[in-house]
């Protein structure tokens, strides 16, 4: 074999070597990790709620963040409203809510941006909540996601574009002041795998949705130095970004939404 | 003079009644402007939350102290106010001291090493 030809087969052979790595490597790196199996579209993000109401002899709560989320954004909820991101975490009373706090700030019986809001003022609509089916609100599904821009995981919906796009414009505020919020820092995290393209994190698309201290300091405190600690592994178990992209935000089977492959950049 | 007695004795504890309720409606008036006072301290603190980036470290301070001097008065709230607005108000408070000693100087930590 002439010279030439060796070193051209030599190559090939490198160049064949390289990128059955980065195929198994990328593999590997997805296949490494237990994510999860998503739930339906019309079911992720929806929970059920039981901290009192079975002990109460009432059905638990069903909540769905689809519903509610086109109407109002997490920080309405999850800031002003004091509901903790963990489901059944939050001391939520019948009493609270007729006094006008959590789900009754909204669910009063009275008018809300229009809409005549159910509440603890008729026995009739209990049912609406309490009614311990975490698939409740699948048949309005179709109809409120129609227009939306698709999306292949979570709810089927890619929501931070349909903010963007002016398709859904959720409430950001219940009582606060409106404040123009404008940070548009975005951050680039190294991927553990060699093959795996960085992390980008941009805070715009997030604090569209979340108030700063929704995530500061308690879920990412750089002071803290907990950044050292950001592996695929704790994201999974539902620390950091798992804290949403396991259960509500697009799940982490959407890889390419953190990891997108250079020539999307 | 039994019954200007009885009427005297009626006036005193319709006087004594009429006291008291003008004293409750006196002390729930009170605590309702407090309530609103605080309120609107606590969404003036707190609204800041949002963009608490672009906040100099003078304001950061001075939202710290306004945090504060405003987390006894919340104390004094009834139990579910209490327990509603303490826990926002650290939230915000610790977003705030997060910021002012995130902006002193201190670098984010290494990235993790890779596989």
């Amino acid at each position: 074999m002439p010279y030439q030809a060796r070193i051209i087969a030599l190559l090939f052979i490198l160049a064949a070597g390289a990128l059955a790595l980065f195929v198994a490597g990328g593999r590997s790196a997805s296949a490494a990790y237990n994510i999860p199996k998503a739930l339906p579209p019309d079911e992720y993000g929806n929970i059920i709620i039981d901290r009192l109401s079975t002990k109460n002899g009432e059905k638990p709560v069903s909540f769905s963040h689809w519903i509610h989320r086109r109407k109002h954004t997490c920080r309405v909820c999850h800031t002003e409203l004091e509901f903790n991101m963990k489901t059944n975490t939050t001391e939520i009373t019948e009493a609270a809510n007729r006094q006008g706090k959590f789900c009754g700030a909204c669910h009063n019986g009275k008018e809300h941006d229009g809409i005549q809001m159910f509440g603890h003022t008729d026995k009739t609509q209990c049912i609406k909540c309490h009614n311990g089916n975490r698939g409740a609100g699948r048949e309005r599904y179709s109809k409120d996601m129609s227009g939306l821009p698709k999306n292949k995981y979570g709810n089927g919906v890619d929501w931070s574009r349909a903010i963007e796009q002016g398709l859904i414009k959720p409430q950001h505020r219940h009582t606060d002041k409106p404040l123009e919020a404008d940070f548009e820092k975005t951050l680039k995290l190294e991927a553990e795998w060699f093959n795996i393209p960085p992390a980008v994190f941009p805070h715009k698309s997030h604090i569209a949705w979340l108030d700063c201290s929704n995530c500061h300091p308690d879920i990412f405190n750089i002071k803290k130095r907990t950044t050292k600690h950001f592996v695929m592994s704790r994201l999974l178990a539902g620390e950091f970004c798992g804290v949403c992209h396991l259960t509500v935000a697009f799940p982490m089977d959407d890889c390419k939404r953190c990891h997108p492959p250079k020539e999307s950049k | 003079m039994r019954l200007n007695k009885a009427i005297a004795g009626t006036g005193v504890v319709v006087f004594i009644l009429a006291a008291y309720l003008v004293t409750l409606g006196a002390l729930k008036a009170s605590a309702a402007n407090e309530f609103a006072e605080v309120k609107h301290d606590f969404e003036e603190i707190c609204s800041n939350s949002a963009n608490g980036d672009s906040l100099s470290p003078a304001e950061l301070q001075k939202l710290l102290n306004r945090c504060d001097q405003l987390k006894p008065r919340i104390e004094k709230l009834d139990d579910a106010d209490r327990r509603f607005y303490l826990r926002r108000l650290k939230s915000c408070r610790d977003l705030y001291q997060f910021l002012l000693e995130s902006s002193q100087g201190d670098q984010p930590a290494a990235a993790p090493a890779r596989k």
